[in-house]
């Protein structure tokens, strides 16, 4: 018991800092957190594992440590280490100890093992979808950038304009913007998002791209409403897409919604970064 | 949709997002909190603080403005600081207004509200953040520390002589705590005269088993953050934007439950458009104070007894300020 002390606290280092590292490594770590906080990602499991050998190798004595009265275990129950403190030793490693190194262990390894790339449909079907686009975080920047002041955006060779989703609800709220895609031929890349019921008819569906702010807990979707002469494009909810069609704009109550009459629904890869930032 | 549906998989994506976001915080707090540990002398706190518990209060409350810290980091550096002297309120103060009273939060609020009077928010979020938290710092000033701290750490605390024999009779331990121990004593001295590897090694060793220990509470609040964040549908709450006592009460639980981090809260709460303003004030102001991964990280620190009344207590008191903020706003 004093060696599996004695090694599980290092070994649980070791086990954050190589998932940590692993995911960064990976590119999943993209799937989960901003571009602006992954290098700390980085940073700090390599510091884990620094840190890991260090508690493996080096051994207080004598440590003025919090644990001096050690009557109760969840306090504490990583910290059954077992060198002496203040003339009482603890070199056993209780119930409560091996319960907190599960903790800190398991839903880690499992999260990590079962994780997929992005969230279900229902879960983005039920949050609600960013209706103006001047609410988002760094906003003002991206509306200022120098491709929405240029009329004369360049076609593809296939004769079709690249345009994202944040670019075409932009363009229901600022007429300039509005005036560089509305009755264009467009090319738009996102995930495919079907009524949760289907109703026959015309097959309509929201091209979604979802926005970040810090990590994959606060995502929230950006949509367009998708209106496709083809049939379904055979893809999974969530599944990638790329919409060829022309953009036009609904009224309703007052406010322009953009809408996409498809004449080319097709799977494609995700993008290098799934979400908008 | 109903109400409630887990989906495992949707839950392991917002579980590790929240941990990966967190955790380089933790870990720089842990690491800040093992120096302190080791290179700060027992006492030096206490002796730069003025000596006048107000003034302690009111300058430890703006301390966030020069030393921020995020909440996942903040809870070790306290340990430790509280160890080395800080008076338990002037900790309290710096505790709950550090995540807020910053320059970060103030330009991300003020972003994140830019068409809804930005400058309004950020002002008040500052303002009000500021003012709990001392008046929460006043309030603990006249309790009893073993009423406040728990028993490992008190242990652990550098006290008077007469504080210590009256925070074991209130603590009614029956274990022999503080400085009357001289071998506690001798290793203190015998730590600060140690060679500087051996210092750095220390402090690397106690942030280690920071990080674990504070790594625990983290994984279990995470845990139950995403279960609200992604079993439980948003039009629960939707509901209770109508009424301004309900709102203000909706959106600081809500403020709890998600556990976001406070530099990029703001964003998410602008976009409560149903919500009345000062519901979204509730909700960026008790938020980086308290939630479900706070309510486990600091047992660390404090008794389970005095977490639940912290918790209530913020609650009750910024859901006041902002229903009174309600009546003179005219919003």
């Amino acid at each position: 018991m004093k060696t599996l002390s004695r090694i599980l606290a290092p070994l649980t280092l070791l086990e954050w800092g190589a998932i940590l590292l692993y995911f960064y490594a990976s590119d999943r770590l993209a799937d989960l957190l901003h571009p602006s906080f992954r290098p700390l990602v980085l940073v700090t499991g390599v510091l884990l594992l620094g840190v890991a050998l260090v508690v493996a190798f080096f051994h207080e004595e004598k440590c003025t440590h919090d644990h001096s009265a050690h009557d109760h275990d969840h306090d504490h129950a990583a910290h059954d280490h077992d060198h002496d403190h203040d003339g009482h030793g603890h070199s056993t490693l209780t119930i409560g100890g091996m319960l907190a190194f599960l903790v800190l262990c398991l839903p880690l390894a499992l999260a990590a093992a079962v994780s997929p790339e992005s969230f279900s449909a229902d879960l983005v079907r039920s949050r609600s979808a960013v209706a103006d686009p001047a609410t988002l975080p760094g906003s003002a920047a991206r509306a200022q950038a120098e491709e929405y002041r240029n009329p004369y955006l360049e076609p593809n060779a296939e004769g079709n304009v690249r345009a994202e989703v944040i670019d075409l609800l932009y363009a229901a709220v600022d007429p300039a913007i509005r005036a560089d895609f509305e009755g264009k031929s467009l090319e738009i890349v996102g995930q495919y998002l079907p009524p949760a019921q289907r109703d026959g008819g015309a097959e309509a569906f929201q091209l979604v791209r979802l926005f970040m702010s810090c990590c994959a807990a606060d995502v929230r979707p950006l949509a367009v409403e998708v209106v496709s002469v083809t049939e379904s494009p055979g893809v999974a909810p969530m599944g990638w897409v790329k919409v060829v069609g022309t953009l036009t704009f609904e009224s309703l109550g007052g406010k322009l919604t953009p809408v996409v009459l498809a004449t080319a629904v097709t799977p494609t890869e995700s993008p290098e970064e799934q979400y908008v930032y | 949709m109903p109400w409630f549906s887990f989906n495992l998989h949707d839950f392991s994506i917002s579980f590790l997002s929240i941990l990966f976001e967190g955790v380089p915080f933790m870990f720089i707090g842990t690491l800040i909190a093992g120096f302190i540990d080791a290179f700060v002398p027992a006492g030096a706190v206490e002796k730069r603080l003025p000596k006048s518990p107000a003034l302690s209060i009111g300058l430890c409350g703006l301390l966030g403005a020069i030393l921020p810290m995020c909440e996942c980091g903040i809870v070790p550096v306290i340990r430790r600081m509280l160890r080395k002297g800080l008076p338990v309120s002037s900790a309290i103060a710096y505790l709950l207004a550090a995540p807020i009273v910053n320059v970060v939060v103030a330009i991300s609020t003020f972003a994140a509200f830019r068409g809804e009077y930005p400058w309004l928010m950020t002002g008040l979020r500052l303002g009000l953040g500021f003012s709990v938290a001392v008046a929460a710092a006043h309030v603990v000033h006249r309790l009893p520390v073993a009423w406040v701290l728990n028993r490992t750490l008190l242990a652990g605390m550098r006290l008077p002589r007469r504080a210590a024999d009256a925070a074991a009779d209130d603590a009614d331990t029956g274990v022999s705590i503080g400085f009357a121990n001289a071998g506690a004593e001798a290793l203190v001295e015998a730590r600060e005269s140690a060679s500087l590897p051996r210092k750095t090694i220390s402090a690397v060793r106690c942030a280690a088993f920071d990080f674990l220990d504070i790594g625990f509470y983290l994984v279990i609040g995470a845990a139950i953050t995403s279960v609200f964040n992604t079993a439980v549908s948003p039009s629960v709450i939707l509901p209770l934007a109508t009424n301004p006592v309900l709102a203000i009460g909706g959106m600081e639980t809500l403020a709890m439950l998600l556990s976001l981090c406070s530099t990029s809260d703001a964003f998410i709460a602008a976009n409560f458009f149903a919500f009345p303003f000062v519901a979204k004030l509730a909700f960026l102001v008790l938020g980086p104070m308290m939630d479900v991964k706070l309510l486990f990280m600091y047992q660390m620190v404090f008794t389970k007894k005095f977490t639940m009344a912290l918790a209530a207590g913020l609650f009750l008191l910024i859901g006041l300020a902002c229903l009174v903020l309600n009546g003179l706003l005219p919003l």
